[in-house]
C-alpha cells in the first residue's frame, strides 16, 4: 500500500538531482571547478551559512526556550510571529530587511548615523538574511525539544544547588543536545540554499555577497553549463555535510 | 526589485502557448514575442496599438534578460518573434531567424538619489570609495555597457553590488541603499521623482542597439516579418520615443 | 540538640489543600505515610523548596527556609524516578552537587568517589545511569543526595521502583546510611514495611491532614483509621468501653478486650485471632458474632476469608482449616475472637 507513493515521492526527489548529472559537462568539468570564482562562492556560503546558523543558536536556543516555558501573554502570538518567515516568499523577507535594517530602514538609518554601520552589500547582510530565513528551522526543533524534556530534571538540579543557568547549561542543554543538533543542521541546510533574501538584502558581489545559489542564478543568464557545475558542486557540499551531520544528531 | 526568475518566464510562456493554434487563412493569430526586459512599458503600448492596426492579430509578450530569450529561441521553445537589447544575443542566434532590423536605441546614465545629495558630477565621481556605487552584473548587458563606459571615461569604480538587471539597480538607488548607479537611459521614465539622473556625455556613452526578428521556427512567419517591419512605422516610433527610445 | 526541623506546611492547589505540622530531632527518621494523593509529595516538594507554601513556616536549625529557593537550601533528595542525570557518569552525577556548592571541579571528583565507595559502588563510577541496575541507580542517587550535606534528606518512595529481592538489600543498606546520617530524613512511602522498617517515627496523612503519629510500634498496635488499620493488617472498629467490655454501635456485639477503659475507644485485632466455625459455639455470647462470606482469597501461607454483616472483618485461617469448615461464599459462619488477642485504646 505505502510503497507505491514511497516510490513516486522518492522519484520526485531524485529525477530533478538525475537532470542535473545527466546535463553536466562532465568533460570539462575539471577546469571549470577550479575557477576562482566557484571557489569563491562556495567559501563565502560555506562562511555565512554556518555564521548565520551560530547566530540562529545564540539567539534561538534562548527564544526557544522562553516560548516553551515561560508562559507570558501573547505567547501564541510570538510563536506565530517566529514562523512568519517559513511562509514569507524570502524576496518579500529581503525587502522587510532593507526596510528595517537598510541604509534608509527603521534600524538601519541609526546604525549608519551613530556607527557608520551598514548591512546591505556586505557579508554581514548575507548572515543576516540568511539566519532571518533559517531561525525559525531552529526554534521550532529547539521547543519541540524543550517540552520533550523532563522538567524534573531541573527540579533535581535545584535541590542539588544548581542556579537556573547552571541547570540550564549542565541539565538543560544537553538533554535538549539532539533537537538542537538537528534544528542547527536544518538551519544550516536553509542558509545555505538561501537565494531571494540574500540578492535582495544583501545584493550581489562576488567574494563579498554571492554565495552560491546567486551564482548559480547569475550563471543561468548565460551560461547554464557553469549553472549546472555550480548547482552539482552546492548539491555534492549539501549532501556531503547533512550526511554526516544527521547520522550524528538526529537518527 | 529583484528580477523575474527564468523559470517563472518559461512557465508564463508555455501557459500564453496554450492559447495559440495553427493559424490558417484569414483567421486570428497570436503573435508570441520574446522582448527585452527594458521594452517592457513601450512594447505593451505598442502590442495594443499592433492590434489595433491589425485586427486579426494579437501580440502577447514575454519580457526577460536578452541573455534569456536568445537561450529560449536556441532551445527551440516556440515563438514567433525576438527583441534583444543588444546585438551579442541576437548575433549567437543568427540562424535561426529572418528579417532582422534596428528599431530603437538605448544609451546610459548615472541614477542617483532625488536632488542628487552627494553631488555626483559624472563618471569620475564614481572612482569616490565613500560613494556606494552598484551596476549591473559583468554577464548581463546592462553591466556590460557599465563596464564599457567607465572604461571609455577611465574611472575604476569598486560597485557594492552587481545586480542582475537594469531595474534592479535603479531599485538600489530608489531605496537609498545605493548613491549611485549605472542605468539605461529609458529605465529613468519609470523612477519618476523617486530618483534623478546624471547624463553621461557622449563621448563616454554607448549606443545600445535593438534588433527584433522573426523566427524562422515561427508558424506565422508572414506575420511575425510583418510586425518586425511595423516597428519602424511612425506610429510605433512615436510610441517608442513617447518612451525615451531614440529610433533610427 | 533540640529541634532541627519545625514545620507548618500549607499548600492549596485547587480543592486539595495540604495542612501538615512537623518537628523533627537531629538524626531522626521520619516516614510520612498515607495512601495516593494525599499529599505525601506535596509535603516532600515543599520541604526541598521545589512547591512554594501557600501558608505556614519552615525553620530548620532556627533559620527560615520557606522563602528560599530550592537551590539555596541544603536538602538532598532521592527522587521517587531517581532522575539521575543521564548524560553524566556515577561520579559526575554524585559531583554534580558540590560542584554547584563552589568545590573545585578535583575536589568535588574526590568527594564524589568517597561517597560512591561508601555505597559500595567504587567501581561504577564511570558507568552511565542507563547501564546500572535499579539498585545500582538508587545507591547512586543516594550516594548524590548524601554529597550536598544536607541537613534535610527527602527520599520520595525510595524502594518502590526496585524488585522485591533488590527491595531487601537496598532496604538494609538505606537503613545503614540513614541510621549515619546526623541531619533529619524525611521519607515518604505507602509501603508499611518500609516505614517500619526505615523509621523511628510514622507520620499518617490522609486527604493532606496528619491522621496518626507515632513510633512505628505503636502505630502498628494502635491504628486510628481503617487505612492505617489496613496497612498494619489489624480489623479495627469503633466503640463505646465500661471497664474490660467494649460494646460496638448499635450493641451488635460485645467484645472482652484486654485493656480497662472508659468512653469512646478504638477496638483492634489482627486476622489471625478470628476463629471461625459452622455451628455456634458454646460458651460466653462475648467476642462472637455471627457473619457471611463475603471473599476468600490466599494470603501469604494462610487463607484470608473477608466476613461481612454488621461487623465486617478479615480472618485469617489455614488451608487444612478451611478444608474442613468446607467454606464458600455467602456460607453462614460464627466468628470468635481471644479477649487476649483484643485490644482498645481510647479514640
Amino acid at each position: 500500500m505505502l510503497v507505491l507513493p514511497a516510490l513516486i515521492g522518492l522519484a520526485f526527489l531524485v529525477l530533478p538531482l538525475l537532470g542535473l548529472l545527466v546535463r553536466a559537462p562532465w568533460s570539462t568539468l575539471g577546469t571549470r571547478l577550479a575557477r576562482p570564482e566557484i571557489l569563491d562562492a562556495l567559501r563565502l556560503s560555506l562562511l555565512s551559512a554556518t555564521l548565520a546558523t551560530l547566530l540562529c543558536l545564540l539567539v534561538g536556543v534562548p527564544l526557544a526556550w522562553v516560548l516553551a516555558r515561560v508562559d507570558f501573554p501573547g505567547r501564541r502570538l510570538v510563536r506565530a510571529l517566529v514562523t512568519v518567515p517559513l511562509v514569507l516568499p524570502p524576496v518579500v523577507g529581503g525587502v522587510a530587511l532593507l526596510l528595517a535594517l537598510g541604509r534608509n530602514g527603521l534600524v538601519g538609518r541609526w546604525l549608519d548615523r551613530w556607527f557608520g554601520l551598514t548591512l546591505p552589500f556586505t557579508t554581514a547582510g548575507v548572515v543576516l538574511a540568511e539566519a532571518f530565513v533559517a531561525l525559525p528551522f531552529l526554534v521550532i526543533s529547539v521547543e519541540g525539544a524543550v517540552r520533550a524534556a523532563d522538567l524534573r530534571y531541573e527540579d533535581a538540579a535545584a535541590t542539588l544547588g544548581a542556579s537556573r543557568w547552571t541547570t540550564f547549561r549542565r541539565v538543560t542543554l544537553p538533554l535538549i543536545a539532539p533537537g538542537v543538533g538537528a534544528g542547527a543542521v536544518l538551519c544550516w541546510a536553509r542558509a545555505l540554499g538561501e537565494f531571494g533574501a540574500t540578492i535582495t538584502f544583501a545584493g550581489n558581489f562576488p567574494g563579498r555577497t554571492q554565495t552560491m545559489p546567486l551564482a548559480v542564478y547569475l550563471a543561468l543568464e548565460n551560461d547554464p553549463q557553469a549553472a549546472i557545475v555550480l548547482s552539482l558542486v552546492l548539491l555534492a557540499v549539501s549532501v556531503v555535510v547533512l550526511a554526516g551531520l544527521r547520522g550524528r544528531w538526529v537518527l | 526589485m529583484p528580477p523575474m526568475p527564468r523559470v517563472a518566464a518559461l512557465a508564463a510562456a508555455a501557459l500564453a502557448l496554450t492559447g495559440c493554434g495553427i493559424a490558417s487563412g484569414d483567421e486570428r493569430i497570436t503573435l508570441n514575442v520574446l522582448a527585452a526586459s527594458s521594452l517592457t512599458e513601450a512594447f505593451e503600448e505598442l502590442g495594443t496599438a499592433y492590434h489595433a492596426a491589425a485586427r486579426n492579430t494579437t501580440v502577447r509578450f514575454e519580457f526577460a534578460g536578452s541573455q534569456d530569450l536568445a537561450m529560449d529561441v536556441q532551445e527551440r521553445e516556440p515563438a514567433d518573434v525576438l527583441a534583444t537589447a543588444d546585438q551579442a544575443s541576437m548575433d549567437t542566434v543568427a540562424d535561426k531567424v529572418t528579417g532582422r532590423r534596428a528599431f530603437a536605441y538605448n544609451s546610459m546614465t548615472i541614477a542617483v538619489a532625488p536632488g542628487n545629495p552627494r553631488h555626483v558630477q559624472g563618471l569620475s565621481s564614481l572612482a569616490d570609495r565613500r560613494l556606494r556605487v552598484v551596476v549591473g552584473g559583468p554577464i548581463v548587458p546592462v553591466g556590460r555597457y557599465a563596464t564599457q563606459v567607465l572604461a571609455k571615461a577611465g574611472v575604476a569604480v569598486r560597485p557594492r553590488s552587481e545586480e542582475a538587471d537594469s531595474r534592479t539597480v535603479l531599485t538600489r538607488v530608489r531605496t537609498g541603499a545605493a548613491d549611485a548607479g549605472i542605468v539605461y537611459v529609458t529605465d529613468m521614465r519609470s523612477a519618476g521623482i523617486a530618483a534623478s539622473s546624471v547624463p553621461i556625455p557622449v563621448q563616454q556613452n554607448v549606443t545600445v542597439t535593438y534588433f527584433a526578428a522573426a523566427l524562422r521556427a515561427s508558424a506565422h512567419e508572414e506575420a511575425a516579418r510583418a510586425f518586425v517591419s511595423w516597428l519602424r512605422s511612425p506610429t510605433a516610433t512615436a510610441i517608442l520615443r513617447k518612451y525615451g527610445f531614440p529610433t533610427p | 540538640m533540640g529541634v532541627v526541623i519545625d514545620a507548618h506546611l500549607v499548600v492549596r492547589r485547587g480543592a486539595f489543600t495540604l495542612d501538615l505540622a512537623l518537628t523533627a530531632a537531629p538524626g531522626e527518621v521520619v516516614a510520612l505515610l498515607g495512601p495516593n494523593g494525599a499529599g505525601k509529595t506535596t509535603a516532600l516538594r515543599a520541604l526541598a523548596g521545589l512547591t512554594p507554601l501557600s501558608e505556614g513556616h519552615l525553620h530548620v536549625d532556627g533559620e527560615p527556609w520557606h522563602d528560599r529557593p530550592a537551590e539555596r537550601r541544603a536538602v538532598g533528595v532521592v527522587f521517587q524516578d531517581l532522575l539521575l542525570f543521564p548524560h553524566l557518569s556515577a561520579l559526575e552525577n554524585v559531583a554534580f552537587g558540590p560542584r554547584c556548592q563552589g568545590v573545585r571541579r578535583r575536589e568535588a571528583r574526590r568527594l564524589a568517589a568517597e561517597w560512591l565507595d561508601r555505597v559500595g559502588l567504587a567501581d561504577q563510577a564511570a558507568r552511565r545511569p542507563r547501564t546500572l541496575s535499579g539498585g545500582q541507580a538508587q545507591r547512586v542517587a543516594l550516594a548524590r543526595a548524601l554529597a550536598v550535606r544536607p541537613r534535610l534528606l527527602l527520599l520520595d518512595e525510595p524502594l518502590s521502583a526496585l524488585d522485591a529481592h533488590t527491595r531487601l538489600t537496598v532496604r538494609a543498606g538505606l537503613r545503614r546510611h540513614l541510621a549515619a546520617f546526623d541531619g533529619v530524613a524525611v521519607l515518604v512511602t505507602h509501603d508499611a514495611l518500609d516505614a517500619m522498617a526505615l523509621a523511628d517515627r510514622l507520620v499518617v496523612i490522609e486527604d493532606g491532614a496528619v491522621v496518626q503519629e507515632g513510633t512505628p510500634a505503636h502505630v502498628a498496635r494502635h491504628p486510628r483509621t481503617d487505612y492505617v488499620a489496613r496497612l498494619v493488617g489489624l480489623n479495627l472498629y469503633r466503640g463505646t468501653a465500661r471497664g474490660h467490655s467494649v460494646a460496638l454501635p448499635g450493641d451488635t456485639v460485645t467484645f472482652n478486650a484486654a485493656e480497662a477503659l472508659d468512653g469512646e475507644v478504638f477496638l483492634a485485632f489482627p486476622p489471625s485471632a478470628v476463629a471461625l466455625f459452622r455451628t455456634r459455639p458454646d460458651g460466653s455470647p462475648r467476642n462472637l458474632w455471627e457473619a457471611t462470606v463475603g471473599g476468600i482469597e490466599p494470603h501469604a501461607d494462610q487463607i484470608r476469608i473477608h466476613l461481612e454483616g454488621p461487623v465486617p472483618a478479615a480472618a485469617d485461617v489455614t488451608p487444612a482449616a478451611l478444608a474442613e469448615l468446607r467454606l464458600t461464599e455467602g456460607d453462614r459462619v460464627w466468628a470468635a475472637v481471644k479477649a487476649a488477642e483484643t485490644h482498645a485504646y481510647p479514640a
